[in-house]
């Protein structure tokens, strides 16, 4: 994991289980924005006061070249999923492809439109993300969180130390997010915690796991802990593999 | 902070391109040998149109910037000989091509952020430091660090 300014060109996105990255141009704005509630006294306060309402988060408009690769070609995946909510994964490599500690946007977001243009003579897409998806609210609101598992295929379980993501533990839960690119078999994907970072100090992270899930389809899925829920310092991606010799997959945890 | 050109040039040098032998700034030939193309340093204008920009606040010992400048290079495909060489321009294109390739395949360059070609490529006879007679022609680097 480095750290430091970065370039648009090792950003990377996963929209529900497939890889866009290479028919991207750009994501954003990644945008978590607090309605401000004013609750001023007037008759009292110096100056207004407010306090953050809800907030509104999105991934912003997807921009991309209009590619009709079967399968997973964007224009066969996004062409389709219009009025439906998607779980998006927005990876930030530093100076590099991502690597796990990086930074990810993530969440299920809304896909409100997808536009096919003219664009300086190519033909382009323009898919705008809306806000969350009310359909899978959860009880976190920070879509900023870190990459366990860039996207690569997976054969073993996972013998390394993790990343400190945070520099403490803490105890007000989580979520995680996977995408399953690609695999044969089933397999179990898992976040797994610790106080130490060596193998042995890791075990899971209760309640983050997507249980057995057939990885030979495309899937997406987001996990989230109870609030309250304490997560140790370190953290790392964990799989065991069912009927699965590999697994291909990305793996995004928050911390609230 | 600190530039990275030295490091960058290092980094060229050392990139893969059949059949090319490529200079560092530390190891120019004054005579240019005849046995492969050779790219080289342009000695009389190695690094150009440099672009500094602020990022951040700050001064410049502390501010993030980026830094923009061009590696200019000279190819020497091959010396110039007495007759119609024409095949020796075909050479000279393909020798390019592979270069471009190599230039626009870098994932990262060691001191770099980003490497791009740049500028107009004309293949045509150029003159080596000795004043020998080469086929070859100029090829441009953008160069873009960060700083701080």
């Amino acid at each position: 994991m480095a750290t430091g300014r970065t370039l648009n060109r090792w950003a990377r996105v996963y929209v529900a289980g497939y890889d866009l990255s290479c028919y991207s141009r750009t994501i954003g704005p990644l945008v978590a924005d607090y309605n401000a509630a004013d609750v001023t006294a007037d008759m009292c306060d110096a100056v207004r006061g407010y306090l953050p309402d809800a907030p509104n988060i999105s991934p912003g408009t997807l921009n991309g070249v209009m590619d009709n690769t079967a399968t997973s070609g964007l224009h066969v995946t996004a062409s389709t999923w219009p009025g439906t909510g998607k779980i998006v994964t927005a990876a930030l490599g530093i100076r590099a492809a991502p690597a796990a500690g990086d930074p990810v946007f993530h969440g299920q977001f809304q896909l409100n439109s997808y536009q096919v243009l003219e664009s300086g003579g190519a033909i382009t897409v323009t898919a705008p993300f809306g806000n969350y998806d009310e359909t899978a609210i959860i009880n976190h609101n920070k879509p900023w969180g870190v990459l366990l598992h860039a996207n690569s295929a997976v054969t073993a379980v996972n013998a390394a130390a993790g990343i400190d993501d945070r520099g403490a533990a803490s105890s007000l839960g989580g979520y995680m997010v996977y995408h399953v690119l690609a695999g044969d078999g089933t397999a179990t994907i898992k976040v797994q915690d610790a106080a130490v970072n060596n193998d042995g100090g890791f075990a899971d992270l209760s309640g983050a796991t997507t249980g057995v899930i057939d990885c030979s389809t495309v899937s997406s899925g987001i996990v989230a802990l109870a609030i309250g829920a304490t997560v140790r310092q370190y953290l790392r991606w964990q799989v065991v593999l069912g009927t699965a010799s590999t697994v291909t997959f990305v793996l995004s945890f928050t911390r609230t | 902070m600190a530039l990275a050109i030295a490091t960058v040039a290092d980094s060229i040098s050392k990139l893969s391109v059949t059949g090319l032998t490529i200079e560092d700034v530390d190891d120019m030939s004054v005579s240019i040998p005849t046995q492969n193309p050779t790219l080289a340093p342009r000695a009389d204008d190695y690094i150009s149109n440099m672009e500094l920009i602020y990022d951040s606040q700050g001064s410049g010992d502390v501010a993030q910037m980026t830094f923009r400048y061009d590696l200019n290079y000279r190819l020497y495909y091959k010396p110039v000989g007495s007759g119609i060489e024409l095949e020796a321009f075909d050479g000279l294109v393909d020798m390019i091509a592979l270069i471009l390739d190599a230039v626009i395949g870098i994932v990262n360059l060691t001191g770099a952020v980003e490497t791009i070609p740049t500028g107009t490529i004309r293949p045509g006879i150029v003159v080596a430091p000795d004043g020998t007679l080469h086929w070859g022609c100029d090829l441009s680097f953008r160069v873009m660090e960060f700083i701080n």
